[in-house]
C-alpha cells in the first residue's frame, strides 16, 4: 500500500495467505495433536472471509482529553500511545460471519474441536490485522496498535471507530446491545501515525 | 394513470440514485450527520433533489428515510411522514406518472441466532416505519441495501401485514455472489419470491462491473422483476475526498449489458448522481424491454443452501421424528435442543439433503418445542428442512420463524387440509407434500390416488400455488397387510411422473410387520428410484438404503464419474454389519488409558467390552472416574492443557454414555442435575460448552439453556429440573449486571439451588458480592464443588 495519502481502503485477503504465530498458538492449544489442527484449521479456512479496512484519521488532544472520531475520549492510555501524533490509522478487520456460524456448529459435535478452533481463529485475526499494519507501513511510519478495551481504552470506542470507517457497509459489521462486535472475530484498533 | 406492478409488466422503470454524498457536497450536510434529519431541518434540499431526479429521467424516487427507525429515533413518525410527504410532493410538481418508493434500510444490528435482535422485535420495529407512512402517497415499499436475508424476510413480512403496497428488495451481495450471512441468489430468490415480493436484486457495495455476474444469476433463477442499483464504481481517495472511479457516461456504458441481459428496473445508489440517472436512460432507452421468462425450477432452502427438486432424487433424513424413537422423545420431553442439532449434524454427514422436524409429542408443547428447534438447528445446519406437524398453528409458527423457503409435510385432499395449508404456503412460502388422501381415506387403486393428485392441483392453482410446488406423496403403506399395496403405490409414483408431478415417499413403511426390513426398504427404494421418485424419507445412516440410493445414481447417469458412489459406499462385512473404519489402534488399550489419552472411539468399544464381565456401576466408580480424576489432577498441576482435559472429557462421556444403556432397567445411578446457560446478552457459549462435557463426563444431568437467556427462563429451568445447581456464564462486562440480575431471581426463587459461575471477567470478589455460593476459575474447579455440594 504504498503512497497511500488518506480515505478508506478496504482489503480482502486469501485465508491461506494470513501467518500467524505458532508459539502463542502451541501454547493455547498444547494437547490437541497436529492431526486434528491440521483438520480444523483447514475446515477454519473454509469459512472465512477474512478482509481489514483502514482509515487515516486525525486526532487532536486539549487537556488531557483527546478527539477521535468525533468524540472525546479520556483515556490516559491512549494518550500515552498517541502521544506526539496529529494522526491515526483507524483498523477494523474480521474473519466474516461463516466462521461465527461453523465454531458455534462445532460446540455441538465437540467441545474440543470447538475450543481449537476458536484459538485458531484468534490466531489468524491477529495475523490479519499484522498484515493490515505491514501494508500501511510501507506509507507511514506507524506505533503499537492498541485497541478497545485495552488498559483504560473504553470498550465502546469500537463502536466509534466502526461508525466513522463506514464498516457497518463495508465489512459487515454489527454490534449487540452489549456491545459485542460481531462476527466474533473481529477487531478495531489505534495505530498512531509517526510523520 | 398506471400503477407500479403494471408497469414492470411493460415498460424498463429507472431509480432514482445516490443521497448522502451528494447533500455532504452541496453543504447541507455536517461530517457524519445523517441525511434523514434534513426532512425537517432543511426540508427544501430534500425536495430539489427529488426534483433533479425526476427532471432527469427517474421513474421511481426514494424517500429520504433509509435510515430512520423506531429503535433509532424517537420522532421517527415525524421524520416518515415529511419525507413521504417531500417526495410526494415532488413526484405532483415534477411528473405526476413517477413513483414514490418509500425507502427501508436495514436496522444496523444482526438477528439472532447469528445476533441478538429477535425475529418478532425486528419485523415490529419495520412495522412502525410502514405504519408511519400509511396513507402519505407511496406507492410502493423498497427495502435495500440488506445484507441478511433473514432480515430482508422480517422486512417483507412488516410491509406485507401492514400496508398493501407493492414489495420490492434489493441486497448487498459480496463480490462471491453471496450475502453476507450466507445465501446465495438461489436461496436468495426462492425465499423472497416465496414471500411474494413483486421485484428483487442487487444495490450497493460494488459498480456495475463487479456485479455483473451476481445479475447474470439473479436473472437466470427469478421469476420477478431485476432491479439493479450499483455504486458509481469503486471508491478512491482523491487528496481530502472519496471520490467514485466512474463518470456518468462510464457508468451508463457499463449498464448496457445488464439491461439488454433483461434487468427490469435500473438506476444508481452511492455516489451517482442525477448525471449519472440521465447518462443511463440515454443509453438504455432504445433496448427493447423483456419481461422476466417463465421459470419451473423448485428450490426449497435454508439461510446458507438451496436445493433443487426434480434434479436427481433428493434424500429427506427421517430421524428427527419421536415416532419409534425413544432417544428423541426423551430429547423433546427434556427440552435438549442439543440432542436435537446432533442428530441433524449426523445425517448432513450421512448425506441427508433435506431434514424432516417432527415435535408432535402428547404431552409437550408441541409449538414451542417446534419453533425452538427450527431456530437452534437452522443455527448449525444448513440443511434446509421440512416442517412435519399435523397442527395448522404449529405449521404456522414455524414457517413464521423459518430462514429460507422450507419443505412442509403435510396437505391432503381434505378440503380442511386445504384450507388450512394453502394460505400459509402462499404467505410465507414452501413447497407442499401432498398426500394422497382425502375425507374418505386412502384410495386403494393408482387412479383413485391420482385423481386426489389432480384435485389438489386444481385446488393450489386457486390459491396461486403453482404445481411445481407441489411434491406428491402416494403413500407406502405395509405389505404385510396387502399384498399389492406396494404394486399400488410404485404405480401411483409412475403415473404421477408421467404427468409432470413430484413425488415422494415415506419409505420404511412398506416393511412394518416383517422380519429383514433393511432389505425390503432398500429393494423399494430401488424400485421407486427407477419409478422416477424424486425424495425419498429415509433414514440415512442405514447402508443399506445409501447403498441402494447411491447405486441408483451411478447406473442411472446421475453419479459423473461414479464420484459419489466412491466417496459414499459403505462396505458391509460377511455378518452383514457395516464395518467402521477407525484410525485409532485398540489393542491393549484399557478403559483407563483411552480416557486419559483422550481416544473417543477407542473409550466407547473398550467400554461395551467391559460391560459383558462388569456391571455399569463398577465400570463408572472404579475405572472412569479414577481416570478423570487423574486427567483432572494433571490439568490443574498443569501438567495438561485445556484440549487434552477436553478430549479426554469426550472419552470418559462417551464411555458413560454406554454405562449408562447397561443399567438394569428402572434402576439410576443417583445423578446431580445442573442447569447451564449464558447469561442474557451475551452470546458466547465455548466457556459454557467446555463445563457442560466436564460435568457431562463426570456423570451429572447436564440441562443446556444455551446462551442470551432472560433470567427467569434459567429459573423456571432450575424449578421444572429440579436442579441441585446452576451453572452460569458471562464473557463480556457489559453482561454482568444480567448475572446479578439471575442470582438475584435465584436466590428469591430457588434458595436450596447453588449457585456456581465463571467466565473470563469474572473475580471471587464479583462473585461474592453477587451473592453466588462459588466462583469457578475453570471446569474442574466446578465439578469438584458440585461434587461435594
Amino acid at each position: 500500500m504504498k503512497n497511500w495519502t488518506g480515505g478508506t481502503r478496504v482489503e480482502k485477503i486469501k485465508g491461506n495467505l494470513i501467518r500467524i504465530d505458532h508459539r502463542e498458538l502451541a501454547t493455547r492449544l498444547g494437547g490437541s495433536t497436529e492431526e486434528m489442527q491440521s483438520i480444523i484449521y483447514n475446515s477454519v479456512l473454509d469459512n472465512i472471509s477474512a478482509a481489514y479496512s483502514v482509515t487515516l484519521a486525525p486526532v487532536s488532544e486539549v487537556d488531557g482529553v483527546l478527539t477521535l472520531c468525533d468524540r472525546e475520549i479520556k483515556s490516559s492510555d491512549l494518550l500515552k500511545v498517541v502521544s506526539g501524533c496529529e494522526r491515526v490509522v483507524l483498523l477494523v478487520a474480521t474473519l466474516g460471519f461463516a466462521l461465527d456460524r461453523y465454531i458455534f456448529s462445532l460446540g455441538v459435535r465437540s467441545a474440543s474441536m470447538q475450543f481449537v478452533a476458536d484459538a485458531l481463529s484468534d490466531a489468524l485475526i491477529e495475523g490479519v490485522c499484522d498484515m493490515a499494519e505491514v501494508d500501511v507501513g510501507e506509507s507511514f511510519k506507524l506505533g503499537n496498535r492498541f485497541s478497545p478495551g485495552y488498559g483504560d481504552l473504553p470498550l465502546s470506542v469500537g463502536r466509534d471507530i466502526v461508525n466513522a470507517t463506514r464498516s457497518d457497509a463495508s465489512l459487515g459489521i454489527r454490534y449487540t446491545d452489549s456491545g459485542l462486535a460481531l462476527p466474533k472475530k473481529t477487531v478495531t484498533a489505534i495505530i498512531p501515525v509517526f510523520d | 394513470m398506471y400503477s407500479f406492478l403494471q408497469r414492470i409488466k411493460k415498460e424498463r422503470l429507472y431509480f432514482d440514485g445516490g443521497t448522502g454524498a451528494l447533500l455532504s457536497a452541496r453543504g447541507f450536510l455536517r461530517a457524519g450527520e445523517p441525511p434523514e434529519l434534513l426532512n425537517i431541518t432543511n426540508p427544501d434540499a430534500i425536495y430539489n433533489l427529488h426534483l433533479e431526479y425526476l427532471r432527469a429521467g427517474a421513474d421511481i424516487i426514494k424517500t429520504n428515510t433509509f435510515g430512520i427507525n423506531s429503535r433509532k429515533y424517537d420522532n421517527y413518525k415525524e421524520l416518515i411522514e415529511r419525507g413521504v410527504s417531500l417526495a410526494v410532493r415532488a413526484r405532483d410538481e415534477a411528473k405526476k406518472e413517477g413513483l414514490v418508493a418509500l425507502d427501508i434500510g436495514p436496522l444496523g444490528r444482526m438477528l439472532s441466532p447469528i445476533g441478538d435482535l429477535d425475529f418478532e422485535v425486528a419485523v415490529g420495529i419495520f412495522a412502525d416505519t410502514v405504519r408511519a407512512a400509511e396513507g402519505l402517497g407511496a406507492d410502493l415499499v423498497l427495502v435495500e441495501t440488506i445484507s441478511d436475508l433473514y432480515e430482508a424476510k422480517a422486512a417483507v413480512l412488516a410491509a406485507k401485514e401492514n400496508c398493501s403496497l407493492p414489495v420490492v428488495v434489493t441486497l448487498t451481495f459480496g463480490s462471491d455472489g453471496k450475502l453476507m450471512s450466507g445465501a446465495d441468489v438461489r436461496g436468495v430468490v426462492a425465499t423472497l419470491e416465496g414471500l411474494g415480493v413483486s421485484a428483487l436484486g442487487i444495490n450497493c457495495s460494488q459498480g456495475p462491473k463487479e456485479m455483473q455476474r451476481t445479475v447474470e444469476s439473479l436473472l437466470e433463477y427469478a421469476t420477478v422483476p431485476v432491479v439493479v442499483n450499483p455504486n458509481a464504481g469503486l471508491p478512491r481517495f482523491d487528496r481530502t475526498k472519496t471520490v467514485y472511479d466512474l463518470s456518468p457516461s462510464e457508468f451508463a456504458a457499463s449498464m448496457v449489458g445488464m439491461v439488454e441481459m433483461g434487468a427490469g428496473l435500473v438506476g444508481g445508489c452511492c455516489g451517482t448522481t442525477p448525471e449519472y440517472i440521465a447518462a443511463l436512460k440515454e443509453a438504455t432507452k432504445d433496448i427493447p424491454f423483456v419481461m422476466p421468462k417463465k421459470k419451473t425450477r423448485t428450490l426449497v432452502c435454508s439461510s446458507t443452501h438451496a436445493v433443487e427438486i426434480g434434479k436427481i432424487p433428493l434424500l429427506v433424513g427421517e430421524r428427527l421424528n419421536p415416532t419409534g424413537k425413544p432417544k428423541v422423545k426423551a430429547a423433546l420431553r427434556g427440552e435438549d435442543m442439543t440432542y436435537l442439532c446432533a442428530e441433524a449434524l449426523a445425517q448432513y454427514d450421512d448425506g441427508a439433503d433435506i431434514l424432516d422436524l417432527n415435535t408432535g409429542l402428547a404431552d409437550v408443547d408441541e409449538k414451542s418445542l417446534m419453533c425452538r428447534a427450527v431456530h437452534e438447528i437452522q443455527a448449525v445446519c444448513d440443511l434446509p428442512l421440512q416442517i412435519d406437524t399435523a397442527r395448522g398453528d404449529v405449521l404456522e409458527a414455524a414457517m413464521r420463524i423459518y430462514c429460507g423457503k422450507p419443505l412442509v409435510n403435510s396437505v391432503n385432499g381434505s378440503e380442511e387440509s386445504m384450507k388450512t395449508v394453502f394460505p400459509l404456503v402462499k404467505k410465507y412460502g414452501g413447497v407442499v407434500i401432498a398426500l394422497t388422501m382425502d375425507e374418505e381415506g386412502i384410495p386403494e387403486s393408482v387412479q383413485g390416488r391420482v385423481d386426489i393428485a389432480v384435485k389438489i392441483v386444481k385446488r393450489a392453482e386457486e390459491w396461486g400455488i403453482d404445481r411445481s410446488e407441489l411434491v406428491f406423496d402416494p403413500l407406502a403403506l405395509a405389505v404385510a397387510s396387502g399384498d399389492d399395496n406396494a404394486l399400488v403405490t410404485l404405480g401411483t409414483v409412475k403415473a404421477l411422473g408421467d404427468m409432470g408431478l413430484y413425488t415422494s415417499l415415506g419409505v420404511s413403511n412398506v416393511s412394518f410387520g416383517l422380519p429383514a426390513r433393511a432389505v425390503l426398504n432398500s429393494a423399494f427404494l430401488s424400485a421407486a428410484l427407477w419409478g422416477g421418485l424424486d425424495l425419498a424419507i429415509v433414514n440415512p445412516s442405514s447402508a443399506d438404503l445409501m447403498n441402494a440410493y447411491l447405486s441408483y445414481l451411478v447406473l442411472s447417469g446421475k453419479d459423473k464419474g461414479c464420484e459419489r458412489y466412491i466417496g459414499g459406499v459403505r462396505q458391509l462385512s460377511e455378518s452383514g454389519a457395516t464395518e467402521k473404519k477407525s484410525r485409532e489402534n485398540s489393542d491393549n488399550i484399557t478403559l483407563e488409558e483411552a480416557i486419559v489419552r483422550g481416544l473417543v472411539e477407542v473409550a466407547e468399544s473398550e467400554c461395551r467390552l467391559l460391560m459383558l464381565t462388569h456391571s455399569a456401576m463398577e465400570v463408572i466408580n472404579d475405572r472412569i472416574i479414577p481416570a478423570l480424576d487423574r486427567v483432572g489432577k494433571e490439568f490443574e498441576e498443569k501438567k495438561l492443557y485445556l484440549p487434552s482435559l477436553l478430549r479426554s472429557a469426550e472419552a470418559a462421556s462417551r464411555a458413560f454414555g454406554v454405562a449408562k444403556e447397561y443399567f438394569p432397567k428402572g434402576e439410576k445411578r443417583a445423578e446431580k442435575t445442573i442447569v447451564l446457560a449464558t447469561v442474557k446478552g451475551d452470546i458466547h457459549d465455548i466457556g459454557k460448552n467446555i463445563v457442560k462435557l466436564v460435568f457431562e463426563s463426570y456423570g451429572f444431568n447436564v440441562v443446556d439453556l444455551g446462551r442470551d437467556v432472560p433470567a427467569e427462563r434459567i429459573v423456571e429451568a432450575a424449578k421444572r429440573y429440579r436442579s441441585d445447581i446452576v451453572g452460569l456464564s458471562a464473557l463480556m462486562t457489559t453482561t454482568l449486571p444480567a448475572m446479578a440480575r439471575t442470582v438475584e431471581l435465584l436466590k428469591a426463587e430457588c434458595p436450596e439451588v447453588k449457585v456456581i459461575v465463571g467466565g473470563a471477567v469474572l473475580t471471587e470478589r464479583y462473585a461474592t458480592e453477587i451473592g453466588a455460593d462459588f466462583y469457578a476459575s475453570d471446569a474442574m474447579c466446578g465439578v469438584r464443588y458440585a461434587t461435594k455440594n
